[in-house]
């Protein structure tokens, strides 16, 4: 393949990584908090909680 | 309220921070934690430390409380917004804090009606159930569970 014509298709295949769109869902990832207490306290009182 | 919020920064999907600034600059951050019980996320709020550590337990008379809680209530918004299924649940780090928050929601119920369903928790941490919110009832609440109303 002609060196111009390699060049042009390693520009089409750029841009076309530049332009793709990632979709990332969204989740609440479990991870360390910074209110450990409040979050075991948290959990106790709605484990012993009716209604929920 | 009609206090306007201060900006946040939203750090991780669910972790916002922002600066009361008041007599002097305080970081706060506001912390959302799932708590392995469907749909519950445990909301948590205090002041960010220089060392990195967290007080939820400072009264920081920074002369700006309307501004901190509007900001807060606004972050509250702005992640069940993102999350409209989830149901967040708060409570004071100390049983006087607990009775401000509920101060609080009284005063500025007819506000948060428009956009939440508030739910609290009567009894004890070992025995408690589920009730309405009432603005006009003299009621000690253990903690409250906030969703976002459908439209």
């Amino acid at each position: 393949m002609p060196l111009e014509k390699k060049r042009a298709t390693k520009k089409i295949l750029e841009k076309r990584t530049a332009s793709t769109v990632v979709v990332v869902r969204k989740r609440i990832v479990a991870k360390d908090t910074l209110f450990p207490e409040k979050v075991a306290k948290a959990k106790k009182i709605l484990a012993h909680s009716e209604g929920l | 309220m009609s206090a306007t919020p201060y900006n946040y920064k939203h750090q991780y999907a669910e972790r916002y921070i922002f600066t009361s600034i008041g007599k002097k600059r305080i970081e706060k951050v506001v912390d959302f934690v799932p708590l392995g019980i469907s749909n519950l996320i445990s909301m948590g709020f205090g002041d960010l430390l220089p060392d990195g550590s967290i007080d939820d337990t400072a009264t920081s008379n920074n002369g700006d409380i309307t501004k901190v809680l509007a900001t807060v209530i606004q972050i509250l918004k702005d992640f069940l917004a993102d999350y409209p299924r989830i149901e967040v649940f708060f409570m004071g780090s100390t049983y006087e804090r607990t009775k401000l928050y509920t101060r609080i929601l009284k005063t500025y119920y007819p506000i948060f009606n428009r956009d939440f369903i508030i739910t609290a928790l009567i009894g004890s941490e070992t025995k408690n159930r589920r009730v309405s919110f009432d603005p006009l009832a003299d009621i000690e609440y253990l903690g409250f569970l906030i969703k976002r109303r459908e439209n």
